[in-house]
């Protein structure tokens, strides 16, 4: 009991705001990761875990919940007790897409979440290698008009998508879909692919020349990229946001959820977790709070639901 | 006649899969070279056909499996399946050590010394590296 | 190649006591967790990652390396001593590393696998430091198409595991693969057979299918083979003094443990393959050539030989595609690589130029790490050749125990656990019924990626087999697969086993 409230005690200390209610949790937070120990996200969530516990004395224990891209442990997430002491980081891409889709077999939906914090947004983006004889999307299309098709690698559904799109006016690119964004670029390098969508493995390889952006498929520009524009802006409206983010079950309560969601922001700004999220997303903290994250999950199940035609 | 059956059953399953599971259990894709359900599709065939084979040629035994007294090995089977349900309810720290004895006693091991070693070793040692040293989790 | 100040400046980075300190830290644990059945090192990697950010990335690095490499060799000591695998890796170890431990003769059992796991393991090491750039650029070389083609050269090192029946291998082998298409399909992401088991998404977890169908199946029939008059230790270690390999024994196996290194290697360097088809592969080749001595199966030290240098010469060879071209060719390869990344080394073209001096000091650990696993190998072999005096009755519900705690780890819950109970059964039954287990579980790992290149190949060909003409490698490799399958099938099938 002394223990919670000297953790109480430092919370109050640290936060300046009177946004800071009294709650602090009864017990270790559990905070499940929606993906397997060992990689970058992993790591992510355990230094966000670990500053917010450092800075608010709590107990944080970090689990990983693997299954589906963060679905599995939505999935559980929303059948625990909305106590503040269970919160989940998934990304908004597999959620988003699995409640369009099939939306019956999923058994929550995005109200069954109180938001708390958008961590930062993975940067998607199509490249192409230095030598192919286009520079952006219309010059992909005719190339692949003007040829046997293009082949465009791709290593999630929301991607391929996005190819549908751009060949609406009969296009003919050829989408293949590979695992991960390093087997898209060593296909890409091979010379097996014409174009790829990727994540940041390119980024090496734009630096060496090997390879050339062609759009940022986000919303938004690279910040590594600033003159490469979107696939928006080359003329279709549509993107790709995956967005990572950290929710827990319907029902915390105003008090419960600015007190978590202020601590994890405030964890997210602390110099190892920005280097980790620049590492792993090459990005910088979205620093979204609740009704920002709300909102984008909200206008994410608007362009999905474009993605797919519905 | 283990082996004709083993083969109808293989066949049943292939039968199965084609009338229910594939179905049923993956979704239809109009479009692309590489439907979902096409290699399923192509195993069940497969395990029909080589089912039916093996009922009508059962051939060699195959690999001899190991000689194990069957009413005893499935005593076992049970136990340690009712040990994992009771973890899932209950956690590891409490079940652990209890399953680990009665397996230990069902070996017929009937020393204390040995006994005691059987149910401390690895239910504590995994708790105590897993748990308090690494700050994982355990059921 | 950057200049020599550079590479001795990384060895030297390398060789400090520090560094040493941890890789021998990181070949403890690893061979500690290789031998304990159901926890790999694969996991204690995992686990491992997320302490390391506060390292430098050396450090880190050699630690990683030290878990990886003791755990290689640590997998081969159960899988000898009680003929339950430490990890997948080591099953095919079992064949002959078993038999000859039975026969009252672990210590050479067991040294033998030691010295050919690092043989092995320093071959491929070798290759890595010298040959990566050039054979990272043959590799860029392979894409769907030919991938598909070696995936079917894969699966035809079945044919020399088939045993006795082939179509009872044949069933086995379909039912792998069936398992496999379990979990979003490749093409177009859509469920397939998860009964609302969102677990099952991405597939069944590799590891607790093969830890519930070689280790847990084998320790639920040793559990209920013991009986309440006899409660000997797992090995009775023989008197007569013949438990030492001797120098002719290792020399006699050199062509095997080349051979073995030189497979381990090609495969390690084509990621999705890995380590256990390495060894089977290795296994079947030197079964084939017979010389008259302990028949294989038996406890011929070749058949030890032959494993354990190949599955440990992956490793390194994994490596090379993760220098060459920022490619990981298997999961504990992409464990490093994101190591790499959260201390902010992005893999790929410029590694070695940005990062030269990084890259030689972890040339410098590895080979710090295959001499540290030599000589702690040589004392923790002694150690569990003693602790597997302690009677069966322990030994078996520990090592469940700890199966448990491994799968449920690795893989984030109890559904892992009945995933891993669940593969456990299925093997017994299938082993009762005849059908060849470890042709299940090959087929289970290749057919993944087997189902995912075919679709893309499918994509790239579109749907013209004339177009396979301009894949030149792919029909080599087509061509190689027949003929190793009828090479293979025609020996493998003389004899049982």
């Amino acid at each position: 009991m002394l223990k919670h409230m000297i953790g109480a005690a430092l919370a109050l200390g640290v936060s300046a705001g009177a946004a800071w209610a009294d709650w602090a949790p009864s017990g270790p937070i559990k905070l499940w990761i929606g993906f397997g120990a060992g990689g970058e996200t992993d790591t992510l969530g355990r230094l966000i875990g670990k500053e917010m516990s450092d800075a608010t004395g709590w107990t944080v224990v970090v689990e990983n919940k693997p299954g589906g891209g963060g679905i599995a442990m939505f999935t559980q997430l929303a059948t625990v007790p909305a106590d503040g002491q269970t919160i989940g980081m998934g990304v908004s891409m597999p959620v988003l897409v699995n409640l369009t889709v099939r939306a019956d077999q999923v058994p929550f939906t995005l109200d069954s979440f109180d938001y708390l914090a958008s961590v930062a947004s993975a940067q998607l983006a199509i490249v192409a290698r230095k030598d192919a004889p286009f520079d952006d999307l219309a010059g992909l299309l005719d190339h692949a008009a003007s040829s046997d098709g293009a082949l465009v690698g791709f290593d999630a559904k929301p991607q391929e998508l996005l190819l549908n799109v751009l060949n609406k006016d009969g296009g003919a690119l050829r989408p293949v879909s590979m695992k991960s964004s390093a087997e898209l670029v060593q296909n890409l390098l091979g010379g097996h692919l014409d174009a790829a969508f990727n994540a940041g493995t390119h980024i090496p390889y734009l630096d060496s020349g090997e390879l050339k952006m062609i759009a940022s498929a986000n919303a938004g520009r690279h910040s590594y990229a600033p003159d490469t524009p979107t696939v928006r802006e080359q003329g279709y409206d549509i993107y790709v946001d995956p967005v990572f983010y950290i929710a827990a079950p319907a029902g915390l309560g105003d008090d419960v959820q600015s007190v978590l969601s202020d601590a994890l922001l405030a964890a997210m700004n602390a110099d190892t977790v920005r280097d980790a999220i620049q590492n792993a997303l090459h990005t910088e903290p979205s620093g979204d709070g609740p009704e920002a994250t709300r909102a984008m999950m909200d206008d994410g199940m608007k362009n999905v639901a474009t993605l797919f035609g519905k | 006649m283990m082996a004709r059956l083993s083969g109808l059953a293989v066949a049943g399953f292939g039968v199965l899969l084609l009338a229910w599971l594939i179905p049923v259990h993956t979704e239809t894709v109009g479009y692309g070279w590489l439907r979902p359900q096409t290699l399923p599709r192509a195993c069940a065939v497969a395990l029909l056909v080589l089912g039916l084979a093996l009922t009508i040629w059962p051939g060699p035994a195959g690999e001899p499996g190991p000689e194990v007294a069957p009413g005893r090995l499935a005593f076992v089977v049970v136990v340690v399946c009712a040990g994992i349900w009771a973890m899932s309810r209950f956690g590891f720290l409490p079940v652990a050590p209890v399953l680990a004895a009665l397996l230990v006693l069902i070996c017929g091991e009937r020393r204390w010394a040995w006994i005691a070693l059987g149910v401390g070793l690895a239910p504590v040692l995994s708790w105590l590296v897993v748990d308090v040293l690494l700050n994982r989790s355990l059921p | 190649m950057p200049d020599l100040a550079t590479i001795l400046a990384g060895f030297g980075d390398a060789f400090t006591l520090l560094n040493l300190a941890y890789v021998l830290f990181g070949v403890v644990i690893g061979q500690f967790v290789g031998a304990v059945p159901g926890i790999g090192p694969v996991m204690a990697m995992a686990i491992a990652i997320p302490f390391t950010f506060a390292l430098d990335p050396l450090v880190a690095i050699s630690f990683l390396v030290g878990i990886n490499k003791g755990g290689l060799f640590g997998g081969a000591i159960p899988s000898i001593l009680i003929n339950t695998p430490g990890t997948p890796d080591a099953a095919a170890t079992a064949l002959d590393g078993h038999p000859l431990a039975a026969s009252g003769k672990p210590g050479k059992a067991t040294r033998m696998a030691l010295y050919a796991s690092v043989t092995g393991d320093t071959f491929s090491d070798l290759v890595l430091i010298f040959l990566s750039a050039p054979i990272a650029i043959l590799a860029l070389r392979m894409g769907p198409v030919e991938v598909c083609a070696l995936m079917l050269f894969a699966f035809s090192i079945l044919a020399g595991l088939i045993g006795p029946s082939l179509l009872r291998g044949l069933v086995a082998a379909v039912l792998g693969v069936l398992c496999a298409t379990v979990g979003l399909d490749p093409e177009h992401g859509t469920p397939r057979f998860y009964f609302g088991w969102f677990e099952l998404y991405d597939g069944p977890s590799l590891v607790a299918v093969a830890i519930g169908m070689l280790a847990v199946a084998e320790i639920l029939r040793r559990m209920a083979a013991v009986t309440r008059d006899s409660q000997p230790g797992a090995i009775r270690v023989q008197g007569d003094g013949d438990d030492r390999l001797s120098l002719a024994e290792y020399l006699s196996c050199r062509f095997v443990m080349l051979r073995g290194a030189v497979i381990g290697t090609i495969l390690g360097a084509v990621p999705g393959l890995g380590s256990t088809a390495a060894a089977y592969m290795s296994y079947a080749a030197t079964r084939q050539g017979d010389d008259g001595g302990v028949p294989f199966g038996k406890g011929n030290i070749k058949g030890i030989a032959a494993t354990e240098s190949a599955n440990s010469a992956v490793v390194g060879a994994n490596l090379i595609p993760l220098l060459g071209i920022g490619i990981p060719g298997s999961i504990s390869a992409a464990l490093l690589i994101s190591a790499f990344k959260i201390h902010g080394i992005q893999p790929g073209p410029l590694l070695f130029e940005n990062q030269a001096r990084l890259i030689y000091g972890l040339f410098g650990a590895m080979l710090m790490a295959n001499l540290t696993n030599l000589i702690v190998g040589q004392a923790s072999l002694r150690l569990w050749v003693f602790a597997i005096r302690a009677p069966t009755s322990v030994i078996f519900p520990s090592a469940l125990v700890f199966c448990i705690v491994g799968v449920y780890l690795s893989t984030g819950g109890m559904f892992g656990v009945a995933l891993m109970f669940i593969a456990a059964l299925v093997s017994l039954a299938m082993s009762a019924c005849g059908f060849p287990v470890i042709v299940f579980i090959i087929a289970f790992f290749l057919g993944e990626g087997f189902e995912r290149s075919l679709s893309q190949t499918l994509v790239i060909l579109n749907g013209s087999s004339g177009a396979l003409l301009g894949h030149p490698i792919a029909l080599v490799l087509l061509a190689m697969a027949i003929g190793l399958a009828i090479w293979l099938g025609r020996g493998g099938r003389g004899q049982p086993g």
